[in-house]
């Protein structure tokens, strides 16, 4: 098992993946990106650097641990002054917090809603006190997830190594994606701060510029780091596909119309990099399984902030759409939109990134199910590992409560829908009271 | 008590007459199928057409006590025709197969019991306990009480012409609760079959635990230990006296040879489960030549094909009665949902008032909660079933786990104990009992349907009813 | 697959009236005349660029019908309660999202789609190979059942509501014919759907057919050794313990061979060597229809064969084969399946989506109409609550057969493990219960699941839960109805001070309302139970 045997191998395996390269039907299947990139990255780099925009923010509000490079495959704990402002940051963030509570109390902070009637306001309070509690249990198990953090930073690139030793690939990351949400979050949120100042009416104190500024943080970062959780599943992804691409070359789909000769020497191979690929699909589950643990229960609060969110925002764009006065103030409308954008956007990014791993990850012993295996060899190799990941089913859990897929998103969306219902109805019920009460006036 | 019940669904035509013989007199059996819904359907339709001997055409029914009359009506003729057609649809043949692969699987059974030499213990017909028979009394004396309750108030609102009403009222939710009877009755024949194999499977497992023993002594502590398990205290000290003595082995040969004759005709009965007698046979015979004698694992394969025997019969029958099992459930449903309602917001507030708006209520109390009984009753067979033969695996994992002798001496036996393990998966992923896929009809149902009362009580107890019942005169 | 001489007949062959259907209607873009020829669905630049027309020219007419019949809504916003207006308003455009769904996914499909019969015939000649024959017949009937209902269905709504509930005095009036085009477009879709699924299940049952044959042949073959050979059988030693199955399993295919002749109409063809009287007289059995092109009789030159051929005859092995081989059919099929539920996810997802919104709203109007509240044009269909009914029939029935075949599909497949347990027990060999063990553990790892974009899976309790789902919003809808009338009439009779008046109208309304309720409650909970 050490890693010793595989080095001496490096060289045949180097050799068996050109030709299998030639010999794959489709070759475009068996790496489009993955196997494109040069074998050995240049010492030099940093490591994650497809992340490295969003990895940046998150060190510099001191939600990730400011951690050294010690090699390009391997980090290091953080340094003293880093791990001094990184602690710095987090008690500043706290203070910040207690901070805007206060001057929410007073009657300051009654001027920042943009009050229809009594139930919004409720609403923007909750929704208020929601975004803080998120961001706030964000800093705390941030804070106390650093070594995970880079704990599993550190099992991710070393199995980047092994695979490159192995094979002479370097997996790339492709979370371009990460920059694109990190564009739309600081842009949603500009645009929120803006609408925010801009309706305002009367004196703005700066305590008010502080309360609105910090909110629009608070949001963002929060954000920031689901986007972060996403990515770090997208580069866990990655690896699941590739450890099925390789398998998936075994499947008898790829062995139609060779000769014996060939195949034979083509399944030579199998028992080591079977090998191999079980013990990377283990390391990997175990990778997924703290990233689930480090993350869920942040995710589970941004849900039900982000629930309650769109839940908030759609019935707010329901009443300013069938208002009756006719009077349709765009700036709530605009407001509306913004939020939902994000927030659309964000959980569709958790949960199809959540998705597509655990799909990966399952898919696993569904390939293994194809490969043919003629000896009874073979077969023992195969029947083991099917045998472990029966009933195995592995999920990417909200602390448990419940398994995040696309059908969460479904789910979610359903939920929205029959809490709209029902509030359109308490709306309703308003508007009849209130026109008997004016009838009753007048 | 299942044949009262046999009679009682034949008489109101709920399966066939000589459902046991395919050849019988075609046009009677399946007329005396008619008789009853198409006085059902006359009675429906005379009542809903010509306006008459309805509860809801009398005078003195009001609006609530016409508008639940209406729906209980409605809802029983749906009930009712979904669950003749579907008997109609199920024919004799169900019942003719069904009674055939049992008769197959009992024979395995008793030859099974006479290898693992249970049958001298308890070679009687099962005794049911004292629950089953309270269940029965106490199922059957609530079918009475609702019925008699039914029929007095009618015939003292109607006279002679009770039975028009009588019958678009109770029947057919007697005539749906009955078919779920059958399919009780069904399903405990099955899971009675789980419990025998799971019996003799457990007998192998406790042999495996007494023989755990390496393997060079294979020979004379088992039999040794064997000897022990057998039941008479005489034996076991004559066992003890003697390990190496032939005579126990004398008997148990001639006991085989007075098994044998009765197997022969066995297998001339049913030519097509007998091959795996014969092999039991020469494995048995086999283990005798080879001195080693034959103990209950020679069991296991038929005991295997057995439990798939039964759970290809469970399949049958959920097939034939897990649709009626819908319409039944739904009746239920909607039967316990509106009774409450009407029990809590009408008749607290001005029961006494009006004999017909009490006789409607206590109508919808008395046939929710009939109807509740048997559909409990349902579910926990169904559970029971599917617990007995997931036991089954269970043991086999358990045997598997402890590495018996005979395992460890023989690939065959351990490869066909996986084998039987994963055939149980995919039975698993394949089949539970369940009502056409909707839901699955174990205690999660009794969960999920009890969770969909709540929300849709919470919205009917919202209606504001007194305005109503003001209306009526009912109330000051 | 270099052959080129077809063993199997292509199932495309019973699509021919569909197709030709769905070209001229615009469902499908490829190219007819390769279709008529060769039976193969290709991409056609021409189908393409006629397909957008028809869709420019459906969305056309049916922004046109929106507008000429938007007119009776005008009074609609003004006189009733926003909810009614604020589901119309909504519900009015679902069609027509469906419909372009299913067209743009059938344009972006339309090589995909080919290369998904293409590997369905390839299955079949794998199937043909292992003597596992699939009748395609039925298929035919079942596409023009399907066809005759769907017409019948639409011509029956369009009549019906255009004779009874529009004004056909006006010229316009015959845009209403236009409203049929969106669902009738969604069903021919649809039946593509669902008949090749059916296809589907039809081979997934082929195969347990096949495996279950083994075990009854089997079974025959014992009892028929037994008879022969009772009395020498007992005396074996136990060195010799596994000896007899694999004696059996060697006799059992010499008596295989001979049986297939006599069974063969059944099995089709037997063996390797011995051809031509099975083929004949399987021809004749089959009638022309389903194995036509078999021509008497290349010996086929697949690896697979020539791998058993090279490997020793015993019979094990050849079994061994046999069951392989069907196991990799068994995965290619569950591959097919999921491809197929890639390629119709996104009209699948739309079709459930409005079926639910259809069904509820259609409920809830048909509520409306017979409170005398007026409702949007487009759903005029519900003042007739026979009209109604058949509508609900019509689009749950879509529905419930697309949800129903992939339960039953993927039930079929789950079948097959449970079969091949039944070769190796009723073999009870030891080299055979390894070989089953190993294939069930892949067998267990294949799996086919219909899901809706990965929203929900296409099984019977997802339609539980909707049934449940339509029950309580039409609940908390007509609650909602309720509410705005009684506010409405509390301010009237407020106003004109007259408040017995006021109550016992809302008391006689109530009266007819629950009835209604119920009447709805019933239709929903019996619907999903009939169809």
């Amino acid at each position: 098992m050490s890693p010793n045997s595989w080095v001496i191998e490096m060289a045949a395996h180097k050799s068996r993946l050109q030709v299998r390269r030639s010999l794959s039907p489709h070759p475009h299947a068996l790496g489009s990106d993955a196997f494109v990139r040069s074998p050995h990255a240049p010492v030099g780099n940093p490591v994650f650097e497809d992340i490295g925009t969003i990895l940046s923010v998150l060190k510099a509000s001191g939600l990730l641990p400011i951690y050294e490079q010690v090699s390009s495959f391997e980090v290091g704990p953080p340094t003293r002054t880093n791990e001094f402002y990184s602690f710095f940051v987090r008690g500043v963030v706290h203070a910040l917090t207690i901070f805007n509570i206060y001057s929410l109390m007073t009657p300051n902070g009654a001027k920042l809603f943009i009050s229809l009637r009594e139930t919004d306001n409720v609403n923007q309070w909750i929704e208020l006190l929601l975004c803080i509690l998120t961001y706030t249990l964000t800093v705390f198990v941030c804070a106390r997830n650093t070594k995970c953090i880079i704990q599993i930073m550190n099992e991710i690139l070393k199995l980047d190594q092994e695979v490159l030793r192995q094979f002479g690939v370097a997996l790339s990351n492709n979370c371009n994606f990460s920059i694109k949400f990190l564009l739309l979050i600081a842009a949603c949120q500009a645009y929120i701060i803006f609408i925010r100042i801009h309706v305002l009416d009367g004196v703005i104190t700066p305590t008010t510029y502080i309360l609105i500024g910090f909110y629009a943080i608070q949001n963002g970062l929060t954000a920031t780091y689901i986007v972060f959780a996403s990515a770090l599943l997208r580069i866990v992804c990655i690896r699941f596909q590739f450890v099925n691409r390789l398998l998936n070359g075994y499947s008898y789909a790829q062995l139609l119309g060779k000769s014996r000769r060939q195949l034979q020497s083509h399944m030579e191979s199998f028992p080591e990099d079977s090998l191999f690929i079980y013990r990377t699909h283990n390391r990997l589950l175990r990778i997924y399984k703290s990233i689930n643990e480090c993350c869920s229960l942040i995710i589970v609060c941004f849900l039900g902030y982000s629930f309650y969110t769109v839940t908030t925002n759609w019935y707010n764009l329901f009443v300013q759409i069938t208002n009756n006065k006719g009077v349709i103030s765009s700036h709530i409308m605009q407001w509306c939109l913004a939020w939902l954008c994000l927030h659309t956007a964000l959980l569709t990014l958790l949960s199809r990134s959540c998705g597509a791993t655990t799909n990966e990850a399952n898919i696993t012993s569904q390939i293994l199910a194809r490969v043919y295996g003629k000896s009874k060899e073979f077969q023992n190799i195969i029947d083991k590992f099917l045998t472990k990941s029966i009933k195995q089913e592995v999920q990417f859990t909200a602390y448990g409560f419940f398994a995040i897929d696309n059908s969460t998103l479904f789910k979610i969306f359903s939920a929205v829908t029959t809490y709209l219902v029902i509030l359109i109805q308490f709306k309703q019920l308003e508007d009849s009271k209130l026109e008997e009460q004016l009838q009753e006036t007048n | 008590m299942i044949q009262v019940m046999n009679w009682l669904s034949m008489a109101i035509g709920l399966i066939p007459l000589n459902r046991q013989q395919l050849q019988s007199n075609f046009m009677l059996d399946y007329v005396m199928m008619l008789i009853m819904p198409c006085l059902y359907l006359a009675s429906y339709l005379g009542i809903n057409l010509f306006h008459r001997f309805g509860l809801p055409f009398l005078d003195d029914c009001n609006s609530v006590c016409r508008l639940s009359n209406n729906l209980f009506m409605h809802l029983g003729a749906f009930l009712y025709v979904t669950v003749i057609l579907l008997s109609l649809y199920r024919r004799k043949q169900f019942f003719v197969d069904f009674e055939t692969r049992l008769a197959e699987i009992d024979v395995i059974i008793q030859k099974c019991r006479r290898v693992a030499e249970l049958d001298k213990m308890r070679s009687q017909a099962v005794k049911h306990s004292v629950a089953y028979h309270f269940t029965w009394l106490f199922v059957f004396s609530v079918f009475i009480f609702a019925l008699y309750y039914d029929s007095r108030e009618l015939y003292l609102t109607f006279g002679e012409y009770a039975i028009i009403p009588f019958m678009v009222s109770s029947f057919p939710y007697l005539a749906g609760s009955i078919i779920q009877g059958e399919f009780i009755y069904h399903v405990s024949v099955i899971s009675n079959r789980f419990e025998q194999i799971n019996k003799l499977f457990e007998k192998i497992n406790q042999e495996a635990r007494h023989r755990h023993a390496p393997l060079t002594v294979f020979d004379i502590e088992s039999e040794g230990k064997k000897q022990e398990l057998k039941p008479t205290p005489a034996e076991k000290a004559a066992a003890t006296k003697a390990i190496f003595s032939n005579e126990p082995k004398l008997a148990d040969e001639l006991k085989r040879q007075k098994a044998q004759p009765p197997k022969q005709e066995d297998e001339d009965e049913l030519n097509t489960s007998d091959e795996e007698d014969d092999d039991i046979f020469d494995y048995n015979d086999g283990m005798m030549g080879e001195n080693t004698d034959s103990t209950s694992e020679a069991n296991l394969p038929d005991l295997f094909k057995l439990h798939d025997k039964i759970l290809a019969l469970s399949v049958i029958t959920n097939g034939e009665f897990g649709p009626q099992c819908v319409p039944y459930m739904a009746a239920c449903f909607v039967v316990s949902i509106f009774g409450i309602f009407l029990e809590t917001k009408v008749n607290f507030i001005v029961s006494g008032k009006s004999r017909l708006l009490d006789y409607v209520t206590y109508l919808y109390v008395i046939w929710s909660f009939t109807t509740m009984v048997v559909a409990y009753i349902v579910l926990r067979l169904c559970c029971n079933a599917n617990n007995h033969s997931k036991q089954s695996a269970m043991i086999v994992h358990e045997i598997m786990q402890k590495k018996p002798a005979f395992m460890l001496s023989n690939d065959l036996f351990y490869n066909k104990m996986k084998s039987f393990t994963l055939q149980f998966l995919h039975w698993e992923g394949y089949f539970q009992f369940n009502g056409i896929g909707l839901f699955a009809l174990d205690y999660t149902f009794i969960f999920s349907t009890v969770s969909a009362a709540t929300s849709y009580l919470i919205v009917l107890l919202q209606f504001d009813m007194t305005s109503i019942l003001r209306n009526e005169g009912l109330m000051t | 697959m270099s052959q080129v001489t077809p063993m199997v007949q292509p199932l495309l062959l019973q699509f021919q009236q569909l197709f030709f259907l769905s070209k001229v209607v615009g469902v499908l873009p490829q190219d007819l005349t390769k279709f008529r020829h060769k039976n193969v669905l290709e991409k056609s630049r021409n189908g393409m660029i006629y397909m957008l027309g028809m869709l420019a020219l459906y969305v056309g007419l049916y922004n046109l019908l929106i507008y000429s019949f938007s007119e009776e809504d005008r009074t609609l916003k003004a006189t009733q309660s926003t909810l009614t207006f604020v589901i119309g308003l909504f519900l009015t455009y679902i069609g027509l999202i469906m419909m372009a769904t299913d067209q743009v996914t059938a344009l972006f499909n339309q090589g995909k789609l080919g290369e998904l019969y293409e590997r369905i015939r390839v299955v079949d000649e794998r199937l043909y190979r292992e003597q596992c024959l699939v009748n395609n017949s039925c298929i035919a009937k079942r596409i023009r059942i399907m066809l005759v209902m769907t017409i019948i269905f639409e011509l029956f709504i369009l009549l019906t509501t255009y004779i009874e509930l529009v004004d056909y005095t006006q010229w316009l009036s015959l845009l209403w014919m236009v409203s049929a085009i969106p669902t009738f477009i969604n069903t021919l879709d649809k039946i593509w759907f669902a008949v090749s699924l059916f296809a589907l299940k039809e081979r997934f049952e082929a195969i347990n057919a096949t495996l279950e044959d083994l075990v009854t042949e089997h079974e025959k073959f014992q009892t028929w050794l037994t008879g022969d050979a009772d009395a020498p059988e007992p005396h074996t030693a136990d060195s010799s313990e596994t000896q007899p199955p694999q004696y059996d399993s060697n006799l059992e295919y010499l008596y295989k061979e001979l049986g297939g002749i006599d069974i063969g109409s059944l099995r089709g063809s037997g063996g390797k060597n011995n051809k031509v009287a099975p083929i004949a007289h399987s021809l004749n059995s089959f009638g022309e229809s389903i194995q036509t092109p078999r021509k008497p009789h290349q010996p086929n030159p697949n690896p697979m064969m020539n791998m058993a051929h090279e490997s020793e005859l015993s019979n094990a092995t050849k079994v061994e084969e046999k069951l392989n081989n069907l196991c990799q059919v068994h995965d290619e099929i569950c591959e097919i399946g999921k491809a197929m539920n890639g390629l119709w996810s996104y009209p699948i997802l739309s079709l459930m989506a409005y079926g639910f919104l259809i069904f509820t709203a259609q409920l809830y109007f048909l509520y409306c109409a017979t409170r005398a509240q007026s409702i949007p044009s487009l759903f005029r269909s519900a003042k007739n609550p026979f009209i109604t009914v058949i509508v609900l029939v019509y689009t749950s029935g879509k529905c419930i057969y697309l949800i129903y075949l992939s339960w039953k599909t993927s039930l079929a497949s789950k079948r097959t493990g449970i079969s091949l347990h039944k070769c190796g027990v009723v073999a009870d060999d030891n080299l055979l219960y390894e070989i089953v063990n190993h294939l069930s553990l892949k067998l267990l790892n294949h799996s086919v699941d219909f899901s809706a974009c990965g929203f929900f899976t296409l099984d019977m309790e997802t339609l539980y839960g909707v049934s449940g789902g339509i029950t309580s919003y039409l609940i908390i809808l007509i609650q909602f109805n309720l509410a705005a009338q009684q506010a409405k009439d509390a301010i009237q009779s407020f106003n004109s001070f007259n408040d017995t008046a006021g109550l016992v109208g809302a008391a006689t309304e109530f009266g007819n309302e629950s009835s209604t309720l119920y009447d709805l409650v019933t239709t929903t909970m019996m619907t999903p139970s009939n169809y």
